[in-house]
């Protein structure tokens, strides 16, 4: 051994010349590169944000979002002032007392603003109670107003409901759709995708043709023809088990863009050294798959995840606005927008177009994540 | 093919691998319904024999099939036809190009192979510990801390450090991933070693370190080789015999100072006039090589040499030459090698 | 076109500029160049001080491994250099003849990188090929086209006339029935036929100087010393200046009249092709030539490989970049200075302490 040990000695290498970046696994460097794009990290924060707003859905909104105000049918946003009743600007906002009647010539309602009567916006204000993420009971609230009047940061809609907490309590669907529809969409692209790369033949065939005829499909006509298809919410069919299978429909289609360029990319790997070594070395199938082809897929994977849920979202938006995806009583921002539909309703009230708003935040923030993601990614990509 | 002189007899009990009529098509389709049109006959028969502990060099210019002919051998692609067979310590005579890829498993430690892309040839995505340590794994030879001393133990051998395991490997110069590389072949200890030209994505100055690597464990652990290269310099340094092929097919087997000093096949001829030499003074080049190389999947008639050959006569493009052994131990696939009196390496005065 | 400057020497100060000796002068010069990157992980220095000097009509080659900066030699005189990379100090120096018989000296490190003039001498005077032929030639075009495209931008001819043209020049370059190639597309032909297309187009605008970085390195054996007689057989004929990078000692020693020799951003040594391979200065060429395998050494003897590994560009190495390397290191020298450029009286440069005590003033 000893001549091995000397020829060991005069040509190992130099601790420094190895570069200290390489401790760092991948996954480590790529999420270096992806915090340093601006827009990504606007993106993340925005959308984590507007997570812990809607899941804080109940306590934030004044109002239950089924509670129907005849008082206030499209009433518009409570106005709000830092101006306090003996006339200085102060800390503490002021709402006014606010009436309604009816104007007998425009039939239609009138609110009047009584400029004197200035009313202080408490926090913590006990208010309609709520279950907080399902089990946490609680009736305060962050923000409202004592006494009989109730509170409209962003208005009501035709039935006077509250705009504000139907935002709110609709994002838990509009923006868990999306989740939950991507993770269907990996799960079966991928599988798809990596069977029909690795294993080709007869098997690719068949895949490939099955993928060629779904995509084939125009997209939202087959949605609607799904969505149609599935039964009435009733004692046996919850509004929550429509939720779901709507993202399964929804992610029915998106699934073979993923097994697409899954499938290019294990066909790419298949031929690369390592996974001959790993063949050399008497590897089966599964292993290969598992441990070398997956992880090297896992950051592709998680990019075309990110860029298709916007394209989920809106989907949902779509189908809730055409009335085939979520149904009273549960709300979501296209069944919001279903209200907005009429011009003249919409110049007299444009509050109503605020879930049209949170809609485009949350597709622009999920659009900067995955654009940067992929940015982060491909350098390193095999 | 059985009843030529170049069959191996098994009786010879310091032949490792003995190769006969390897044969790797590779099918073209074309059309809806991908019918076969033609193929690519990457190795068109070949045979030739490896002795134990020694380094036979295949080489050839780009589409001979040498880089395909390694991984066929260790049925890593699926052999069109022919013979592997192979030495097994264990288990004796054995047929690679027959087996099952569940019958290999208990061979495979003892054949295996060393990439030429050092970036291609290691998973991004892995520890060194892991990538060395994969052989072991699968073959559940050694786990816990047993497998971290012996991937300890091997990564000393080829000369890095044993703290660099738990680094990845873009931390690695191109040198160094080779010699990952080189480990993860060693790690079971096997008897044949193909080596696909190891060298020759390396620095100049690299190359030397990992070729006296490559000699020193070769040494060290019994180790037989099977060199695949482009490089004719550094094939006549580390191999003691050498095969040269041409579109499929080899054209020339000797030792290697027989091949270089006295080459009977026109092709070899031409190959070696054609090396570049480190020497400003050796600048003349008797022999002008025309043409371009033969496509594997349209190949001329009988030899496939003879458009481009200076000695060609009307026999060369009718008839199809075997490889036949003309003096001992040295095989030609020439109807005239016996006649022609080729130049070989002529030594300068920097050699 | 820019006016007549005045040229500036630079060097060593206090001592005169020799340069290597050449009948016919030189083309162009290249000056104190510095070529940065600046990345995430750091500034590499890709050219860290590089002067030389390409002969007229002659080859001049580059020689070095992975990262010693030979191409970004190149892409620094065609000014091709992207960010995050760019020309820090120091200068080109064209020595462009004018029909009259004059020289003009135009500063390309002076030029915008995208200007007129500057556009102009790429392709007219200075033409460069490159390693993959495949990449660097339009899979979209046809190689006549492509050929056709140069000539028309440059020269003052119709279609037809550049299509003659064309042809002609594929016929130059040993291209088989170029008429038939002329119409094909780059994937319908061989690696060597696209790199003698290559060697057309370069040509076909007639550049006074001709840039090859690793033209055959891609190539089989047979194939590469195809390509390398065209191009001593075109230069002999043309009267170009070739630069002729790459890192096969052998194809140098074959095709060059002249040789620099570069380690980590640095000139090691500047010398005609035999003394170089003869009687080598530098330790690092000395390294150099006994490490490689060579044809025709008849006794196996054990190669003598260069200690350590190439250091990556973000490393900072005190005083000569090979020192750690070196068998000739003198701790207390080496490792403290950087050697400033020798030239020898026959015309040779070389940096290293074993010559001259000379240091490179500190950035």
């Amino acid at each position: 051994m000893a001549e091995i040990s000397d020829q060991a000695v005069s040509t190992t290498v130099d601790a420094q010349e190895v570069s200290d970046v390489g401790e760092l696994p991948q996954s480590k460097l790529i999420w270096m590169r992806f915090r340093r794009n601006k827009l990504a990290v606007i993106g993340g924060i925005g959308l984590i944000l507007m997570y812990i707003v809607i899941a804080l859905g109940p306590f934030l909104a004044n109002n239950n979002y089924m509670y129907q105000n005849d008082d206030y049918i499209y009433g518009p946003p409570t106005p709000i002032t830092f101006i306090g009743p003996s006339g200085k600007l102060g800390l503490r906002p002021y709402t006014y007392k606010v009436s309604t009647r009816l104007d007998p010539e425009a039939f239609k309602f009138v609110f009047d603003i009584d400029l004197d009567t200035k009313i202080p916006i408490r926090f913590f204000v006990e208010g309609d109670s709520y279950k907080l993420f399902g089990f946490i009971n609680g009736s305060a609230h962050l923000f409202g107003v004592e006494g009989g009047q109730r509170f409209y940061p962003l208005g009501a809609d035709g039935l006077g409901r509250d705009v504000l907490s139907r935002l709110l309590t609709g994002g838990q669907v509009s923006l868990t759709v999306g989740l939950v529809g991507v993770a269907l969409t990996i799960v079966f692209g991928s599988v798809m995708g990596t069977v029909s790369g690795y294993f080709g033949g007869l098997a690719d065939d068949i895949i490939q043709r099955i993928v060629e005829l779904i995509m084939s499909f125009p997209t939202v006509p087959l949605w609607a023809a799904l969505a149609a298809a599935l039964p009435p919410i009733s004692g046996d069919f919850s509004a929550l088990d429509r939720y779901f299978l709507i993202t399964v429909i929804l992610s029915l289609v998106n699934w073979t863009g993923l097994s697409r360029q899954l499938r290019a990319k294990v066909m790419a790997y298949r031929e690369s050294d390592f996974v001959m070594a790993a063949l050399a070395a008497g590897a089966k199938d599964r292993r290969i798959i598992f441990t070398h082809m997956m992880p090297n897929a896992a950051s592709h994977i998680i990019v075309v995840a990110a860029l298709a849920i916007p394209g989920m979202i809106l989907g949902e938006t779509a189908l809730s606005f055409l009335g085939l995806g979520i149904l009273p009583p549960a709300v979501s921002w296209g069944s919001m927008l279903t209200d907005a539909q009429h011009v003249p309703v919409v110049i007299d009230h444009p509050w109503l177009m605020t879930p049209g708003i949170a809609v485009i935040l949350s597709v622009l923030f999920f659009s900067f994540l995955g654009d940067a993601l992929r940015d982060a990614a491909d350098p390193y990509s095999i | 093919m059985s009843s030529q002189k170049d069959s191996v007899d098994q009786s010879e009990n310091n032949v490792l691998l003995d190769v006969q009529g390897l044969k790797k098509h590779f099918p073209i389709r074309r059309g809806l319904f991908k019918r076969v049109v033609g193929h690519v006959k990457a190795v068109d028969g070949v045979n030739f024999f490896i002795r134990e502990g020694e380094t036979l060099g295949l080489v050839g210019e780009s589409g001979c099939g040498k880089t395909t002919a390694g991984r066929t051998i260790l049925h890593l692609l699926e052999p069109t036809a022919g013979t592997v067979r192979f030495k097994d310590p264990t288990q004796g005579w054995v047929d690679v190009a027959t087996k099952s890829r569940q019958e290999l498993q208990s061979i495979r430690p003892n054949m295996q192979i060393i990439f030429q892309d050092p970036f291609m040839s290691l998973n991004p995505r892995m520890t060194v510990k892991r990538i060395v340590a994969e052989p072991l794994i699968i073959n559940k030879v050694a786990e816990g801390q047993d497998l971290t001393d012996r991937v300890a133990e091997i990564l000393k051998v080829v000369g890095l450090r044993p703290e660099y395991m738990s680094r990845y490997p873009h931390a690695f110069s191109g040198g160094q991933r080779q010699r990952i590389g080189i480990a993860r072949a060693l790690t079971l200890y096997p008897k044949l070693i193909i080596c696909d030209e190891p060298v020759s994505a390396l620095d100049v100055s690299i190359q030397a370190q990992v070729l006296n690597l490559l000699e020193d464990l070769q040494g060290e652990f019994d180790l037989t080789y099977l060199f695949i290269a482009h490089d004719l310099s550094v094939v006549e340094h580390i191999c003691n015999r050498v095969a040269v092929m041409y579109v499929g097919k080899l054209v020339e087997v000797a030792s290697t100072e027989e091949l270089y000093y006295n080459p009977k096949h026109p092709y070899t001829e031409a190959l070696m006039a054609a090396v570049p030499k480190p020497d400003p003074r050796q600048r003349d080049r008797p022999i002008k090589l025309p043409g371009e190389v033969a496509s594997p999947v349209n190949p001329p008639s009988g030899c496939y040499f003879h458009p481009r050959c200076r000695y060609a006569k009307p026999l060369c493009s009718e008839k199809e030459p075997q490889l036949r052994e003309v003096e001992k131990d040295h095989w030609v696939s020439c109807h005239f090698a016996e006649e022609l009196s080729l130049r070989g390496v002529v030594a300068g005065p920097l050699e | 076109m820019s006016d007549q400057v005045s040229v500036k020497v630079a060097g060593p100060p206090g001592q005169a500029v020799k340069r290597p000796l050449s009948s016919k002068g030189t083309i162009l010069d290249v000056r104190g160049l510095h070529t940065y990157f600046f990345t995430d992980l750091g500034v590499a220095r890709a050219l860290n001080g590089v002067t030389y000097s390409i002969p007229r009509e002659k080859v001049l080659g580059v020689v070095g491994e992975s990262g010693c900066g030979k191409s970004v030699t190149a892409r620094s005189i065609m000014r091709l250099i992207q960010p995050p990379g760019r020309i820090v100090k120091g200068e080109v120096v064209l020595h462009r003849q004018n029909g009259a018989g004059s020289v003009e000296d135009v500063i390309l490190t002076d030029l915008g990188k995208h200007s007129v003039e500057m556009r102009h001498i790429r392709g007219a005077e200075i033409a460069m090929i490159f390693q993959e032929p495949m990449s660097s030639l339009n899979p979209m075009y046809t190689i006549g086209a492509q050929i056709m495209e140069a000539l028309l931008l440059h020269e003052d001819v119709d279609k037809a006339e550049a299509r003659d043209r064309a042809i002609i020049f594929l016929d130059r370059v040993g291209m088989p029935s170029p008429k038939v190639v002329v119409d094909q597309y780059p994937h319908q032909i061989s690696g060597g036929m696209r790199q003698r297309a290559m060697i057309a187009l370069a040509l076909s605008c007639a550049p006074s100087l001709l840039i090859a970085d690793e033209p055959t390195t891609a190539l089989d054996v047979t194939t590469e010393a195809q390509i390398l007689d065209l191009m001593r057989e075109l230069q002999h004929d043309i009267g170009m200046s070739i630069m002729f990078i790459t890192h096969d000692l052998g194809v140098i020693a074959q095709t060059a009249d002249e040789v620099v020799i570069m380690y980590l951003g640095r000139i090691a040594e500047q010398a005609p092709v035999d003394p170089l391979f003869y009687d080598p200065l530098h330790p690092y060429t000395r390294a150099l030539l006994h490490s490689i395998p060579r044809i025709g050494r008849k006794t196996k003897e054990r190669l003598q490989p260069i200690s350590g590994v190439v250091p990556n560009p973000y490393s900072r190495i005190s005083g000569c970049p090979f020192h750690p390397r070196c068998d000739s290191f003198m701790p207390g020298v080496c490792d403290v200075n950087v050697p400033g450029i020798t030239y020898t009286d026959d015309g040779r440069a070389v940096r290293c302490f074993l010559y001259s005590d000379r240091v490179e003033p500190n950035e």
